[in-house]
């Protein structure tokens, strides 16, 4: 049976590998891409993608920018893109919304909680640690 | 002192706070003192990382000068698990947390900073500088697996007043550290 495959975004390879760890761990299969233009990449070409987490300010391009070019694209209106990072400014988070991302975490996040949602908005039930 | 006094006061409180809850947040709950004019600091394979935010008026750039065992110790995967990159990337980590931090505390202000990416330097012995003219204060903490030092870099422009809103008013607040929003 195929897994539930995570596609996380961030330039931070602590990040990536602190959350691919972790979800990896609940049963997800993970892809990693450092900034905005190889997660679209991976997007477009690796159709299996089921969820992607994304942070804001990386090099190329950021992830409000990838969020927006993702979502103009119809095959991936039902795609959803939680945001994490360090970013708290409502207007962001706004735009991000109107954009068609299901969610915004601010870092430092919470572990538990993280995979949790992850769980809750792929429809999965993670496995216990 | 300068003409903004109260504000690069306003600056390096919210940076302080910054500090203590990015240290807070990876398991090291200490007090973040200024750093002396006659400490020295340490000797051993450290990394700095600078990174500089502005917005119209201000502009501020954050140093963190990090001990080496003291990096590993805020990495939030074990120390087997790590590599030299590893830790080159948490150092720049770490100081986008903190700046994303005092960003959010500074939309308060009415302040939109800009951040910019964060570049690292490493070496033994490496001090690291401040832009000219920019007000310049040190804070550090000991730690039993070595020291940090914060270096805030402050510029704000004649005329440039820093006030916050009241708690009251009906401007919407910056989502705070570890806050879920589900659409």
């Amino acid at each position: 049976m195929k897994k539930t495959t995570v596609l996380v975004v961030d330039d931070s390879c602590a990040v990536r590998q602190l959350i691919s760890m972790l979800l990896v761990r609940a049963g997800f299969a993970m892809a990693q891409a450092a900034d905005g233009v190889q997660g679209l990449a991976i997007i477009d070409s690796q159709r299996d993608i089921d969820m992607v987490i994304c942070d804001i300010n990386m090099p190329n391009m950021n992830g409000l920018e990838m969020l927006e070019k993702v979502k103009a694209k119809p095959e991936n209106k039902s795609l959803p893109i939680l945001m994490l990072t360090t970013e708290g400014d409502v207007a962001l988070v706004k735009r991000a919304k109107q954009a068609g991302a299901v969610g915004w975490i601010v870092k430092p996040f919470n572990p538990a909680q993280l995979v949790q949602t992850v769980g809750h908005l792929t429809g999965e039930s993670p496995k216990a640690p | 002192m300068s003409l903004n006094a109260k504000d690069h006061l306003i600056l390096n409180g919210l940076y302080i706070e910054s500090c203590q809850a990015l240290l807070a947040a990876y398991g090291l709950s200490v007090d973040v003192q200024e750093h002396g004019a006659r400490a020295t600091g340490r000797s051993g394979v450290c990394y700095i990382s600078v990174l500089s935010a502005s917005c119209e008026g201000i502009s501020v750039s954050s140093m963190l000068k990090i001990d080496q065992y003291l990096v590993v110790s805020l990495h939030p995967l074990a120390p087997a698990d790590i590599s030299q990159p590893d830790l080159e990337d948490w150092c720049l980590e770490l100081n986008n947390q903190l700046v994303g931090r005092v960003k959010n505390k500074l939309l308060n202000f009415g302040r939109a900073l800009v951040v910019g990416l964060p570049v690292l330097l490493t070496g033994t012995d490496v001090t690291s500088v401040a832009a000219p003219n920019s007000e310049v204060q040190r804070y550090s903490v000991e730690a039993a697996s070595g020291q940090i030092v914060f270096t805030l870099a402050t510029l704000v422009s004649p005329g440039v007043e820093l006030h916050e809103f009241e708690p009251a008013s009906d401007r919407q607040a910056a989502l705070v550290e570890g806050a879920l929003a589900l659409f």
